[in-house]
């Protein structure tokens, strides 16, 4: 063979030999991105279904589901996200801290004051939750209404981390120097187990005023019928400002929807 | 040539499409994977769609002093301030049976039979995905329960 030749097969062969490493190199990581894709869709359908199947329950039930990676919990003005590989929206409210590793445990409570506002989600993972709390009896009273494998996650101490003012229906709880009320023990309880609290109440007072806004226009259609719903409508616009609503409020909407169906009016919920 | 130059040529062309058949297989294999994962995403997307259908009942729910009765307020559905992205929902009475169908609308309700309760329609998604479950209608003016079909259409 002549030298010329021998080096037209080196360079030919760096050349075939560069182009089949980047083909099997591009095939590698491609592979992986689409193997990682698959997981985040099987996670997402799996706590997809595990949520979508805690409402069909009336018992106090949790679910605890395996995560083969870790999930990130999002909190915005916009609502929740859940992002494992990338951000995939989520139509419910989530209580959680913000990271949950190889296990989720899932809690589900509807939210009434005293119709049904929405659904919380509580989720939390394996790690114990330490709260250092000014109100030692109360947060131990709320621990004590949850489920198992939740309760048994909670410690709580004498502290300042967590300060409650109120009692299991209405308050404040400061943390991180942010006071942010609660409006029923629901609240309360995603105040315990959420890491961004602030964000989650900014979400549940959307809600509220959704749920305003549809029982308004329920009222407007159920006065065809000659009832007056004009009482009760002015108590249950005042929950769009839960800041400083004394909780009786629940209560005398109870009373008045009551009312309402004893003189034989449809009742507004 | 000598035959030693021929058969290095030989064994040089053999590795060669060797590696031209793996390279072709693996290629298949990757899109025989991709489409597997897109069908299953489909499957995700219609998953998430019943969930969809169920939390929209929740929503929409008829309670009675606050304890859920299993069936969509029909008077709740003029509610229009919702955001479900690319999608049209529809409720529509399918018992009893009537002949024709009446948009329900503030002005004639309850004399109707089907709702939009939502449409938000983009020309540039082709593609949709239909889903329905039938459900329990209440109509509070005449404490009434009828049949209904909840549909939900997911645009993409």
């Amino acid at each position: 063979m002549k030298k010329g030749e021998m080096h037209f097969n080196w360079i030919f062969i760096m050349i075939v030999g560069a182009v089949f490493l980047a083909f099997f190199t591009g095939f590698a990581i491609k592979y992986k991105d689409l193997q990682e894709r698959k997981t985040e869709i099987t996670m997402l359908n799996n706590i997809n279904t595990a949520l979508t199947n805690l409402q069909s329950s009336s018992f106090v039930i949790s679910t605890r589901i395996d995560l083969p990676l870790d999930i990130n919990i999002d909190c915005s003005n916009n609502g929740y996200s859940i992002f494992i590989n990338e951000k995939n929206k989520a139509d419910v409210l989530i209580a959680s801290k913000k990271n949950i590793k190889r296990s989720m445990h899932a809690w589900y409570q509807p939210y009434k004051i005293p119709f049904k506002i929405t659904n919380f989600y509580y989720l939390t993972d394996d790690s114990p939750i330490n709260i250092a709390t000014n109100n030692v009896n109360l947060v131990n009273s709320i621990k004590e209404e949850m489920p198992d494998d939740f309760k048994s996650k909670i410690n709580v101490y004498n502290g300042n981390n967590f300060v409650v003012n109120g009692d299991l229906n209405k308050g404040t709880v400061t943390v991180d120097e942010k006071e942010v009320p609660y409006f029923g023990k629901e609240m309360l309880y995603a105040a315990v187990l959420s890491s961004n609290y602030s964000c989650f109440y900014n979400n549940i007072k959307n809600e509220i005023n959704k749920a305003v806004s549809i029982h308004e226009s329920k009222a407007r259609i159920l006065t065809k019928s000659g009832c007056n719903y004009n009482l009760i409508l002015s108590k249950i616009n005042l929950l769009s400002d839960i800041n400083d609503l004394d909780y009786g409020i629940v209560k005398s909407i109870e009373d008045l929807n009551k009312n309402l169906i004893s003189i034989n009016c449809a009742g507004l919920y | 040539m000598k035959k030693g130059e021929v058969q290095l040529h030989e064994s040089i062309l053999v590795t060669f499409f060797i590696i031209i058949i793996i390279s072709l297989g693996i290629v298949l294999y990757y899109k025989f994977t991709s489409n597997s994962i897109d069908n299953y995403e489909m499957e995700y997307k219609q998953q998430q769609l019943t969930s969809s259908l169920i939390i929209f009942q929740n929503f929409f729910e008829y309670t009675n002093l606050g304890e859920p009765m299993n069936a969509v307020d029909t008077s709740k559905l003029f509610y229009n301030n919702l955001y479900y992205g690319f999608r049209t929902i529809t409720v529509e009475q399918v018992y009893p049976a009537q002949n024709d169908e009446i948009k329900c609308e503030l002005n004639n309700y309850p004399e109707c039979n089907y709702f939009v309760v939502y449409d938000n329609q983009n020309t540039r998604m082709k593609n949709k995905i239909v889903q329905s479950i039938p459900v329990s209608l209440y109509y509070p003016l005449s404490n009434e329960y009828k049949l209904g079909r909840l549909t939900f259409y997911l645009y993409y």
